[in-house]
């Protein structure tokens, strides 16, 4: 058989599409299958070949997430993230309660990521509804985990869904989001226990300084500005949030480092856009709901809704 | 016994293998001839198909092979594979002779001018 460098190189990208565990057992055979059907001197794949792998890999991804198989380098993630997301704000939240080190945090609170995400207005029963479920998942309560964790969402994707272009709606979206990936991490992941195993001493170490900077709050008025014009002030929020998310990288294993950077994404974008701080226009708000809130927030309730249910079945069927 | 009607690609990889254990670019090549060139199998349709029928029961792998470097693996129809396509050309069949059938009356009916 020829070699065929360039058109094998692009067939391997599709084959992108195909989960991992599928890629390792059939990758190699696909391939070769490929390049049989190849004409001489062909150097990219024709569209409708191109088209036909990707609908399959989507096809047996669906599958398989159907029979409640998900990719385990995700639900690893989903796991650590199912840890990071109620130490962050029970940090933060604790910083804002005792006011000690922020004490202008009371008269800014509205901007603190702390307020943002209680939108119940209930400072011990939110941070009840953030606590309890990864505590109810590792007891192996995950259907009341599931429940509890929706609460808070569903209150924060209420607010989102007012869907008008102001910081206070985008702010929910970023909560809502945020939430939501919460309960879907504790509806089908392998738990806490599993995350706890992932988190190493340097990671716990990042993710309580993200507590830290998450009980800042992020306007011109404070005093950590001292003064800065707002151009400098968002350099500055902008150099924490990478340095955060770097440092997760770095401390994680690789693969759930990305997945956990992906997952927050878009939750921290929206609420970056929501700070006075960065006084986004509305445009960029709508654009920014209807673009990056929205199909994330559809794609996470549909894979969370999906992935439980093949999990039941799969529970079911193996008593 | 109502099981969903098998897709076409699918009834043709069954068909493929009935013949005996083949490789995937073999199953492609033979589809295209069972259906007169009419289908074309793809190799993403191909290996979801497979995907699906190793799920179920339906095929299996034969055997694996080094070829030109590269794996290369036979798949086989299992019984409960050939069952399953034996239904189901049973069924196809059936529906294919009362179809025929009734066309030809519909076709004498109009040659004759009959209500």
């Amino acid at each position: 058989m020829t070699e065929m460098p360039a058109l094998e190189r692009r067939y391997r990208r599709l084959l992108a599409w195909y989960p991992a565990e599928h890629r390792r057992l059939n990758g190699e055979e696909m391939i070769g299958v490929l390049l049989a059907g190849a004409r001489a001197g062909q150097r990219r794949p024709r569209p409708s070949d191109a088209l036909d792998l990707i609908r399959g890999g989507l096809r047996i991804r669906l599958r398989s997430l159907l029979s409640g198989n998900l990719d385990s380098k995700l639900t690893d993630a989903l796991a650590v993230y199912s840890i990071i997301v109620p130490v962050v704000l029970l940090i933060s939240g604790a910083i804002w309660a005792t006011g000690t080190n922020y004490r202008w945090l009371r008269e800014t609170s509205n901007m603190a990521l702390w307020w943002r995400l209680q939108p119940l207005g209930f400072e011990s029963l939110y941070l009840a509804l953030i606590l309890l479920p990864p505590i109810l998942v590792w007891r192996r309560h995950r259907r009341a985990a599931v429940v509890l964790a929706l609460v808070p969402a569903a209150f924060a994707t209420v607010g989102a869904f007012r869907l008008s272009a102001t910081s206070g709606v985008v702010g929910d979206s970023a909560s809502s989001l945020l939430l939501m990936l919460q309960a879907v991490a504790l509806a089908v992941s392998p738990g806490p226990r599993r995350g706890l195993q992932l988190l190493s001493k340097p990671a716990w170490a990042v993710v309580c300084a993200a507590g830290l900077a998450a009980a800042v709050p992020y306007t011109p008025q404070t005093e950590v500005f001292f003064g800065m014009p707002a151009t400098e002030a968002i350099l500055v929020v902008g150099g924490v949030v990478v340095t955060v998310l770097a440092a997760m990288l770095v401390t994680l294993p690789a693969r759930v480092g990305f997945r956990i950077i992906s997952l927050l994404a878009a939750p921290v974008y929206l609420y970056g856009i929501s700070l006075p701080l960065y006084g986004a226009p509305s445009s960029l708000i709508s654009y920014s709901l209807a673009i990056v809130y929205l199909p994330c927030l559809a794609l996470w309730v549909l894979i969370g809704i999906m992935a439980w249910l093949g999990r039941q079945r799969r529970v079911r069927a193996t008593g | 016994m109502s099981k969903q009607p098998l897709q076409e690609p699918t009834f043709l990889i069954l068909t493929a293998l009935a013949a005996g254990p083949q490789h995937g670019y073999g199953i492609m090549t033979d589809a295209a001839h069972i259906s007169s060139g009419r289908v074309k199998l793809r190799a993403g349709t191909l290996y979801a198909a497979l995907d699906r029928l190793r799920g179920d029961g339906l095929v299996d792998i034969e055997r694996e092979e080094i070829v030109d470097g590269r794996l290369r693996r036979y798949y086989r129809l299992t019984p409960t594979g050939s069952r399953r396509l034996a239904e189901e050309a049973e069924h196809l069949s059936t529906n294919a002779s009362v179809a025929t059938s009734r066309l030809r009356k519909l076709a004498t009916g109009l040659a004759g001018g009959t209500a």
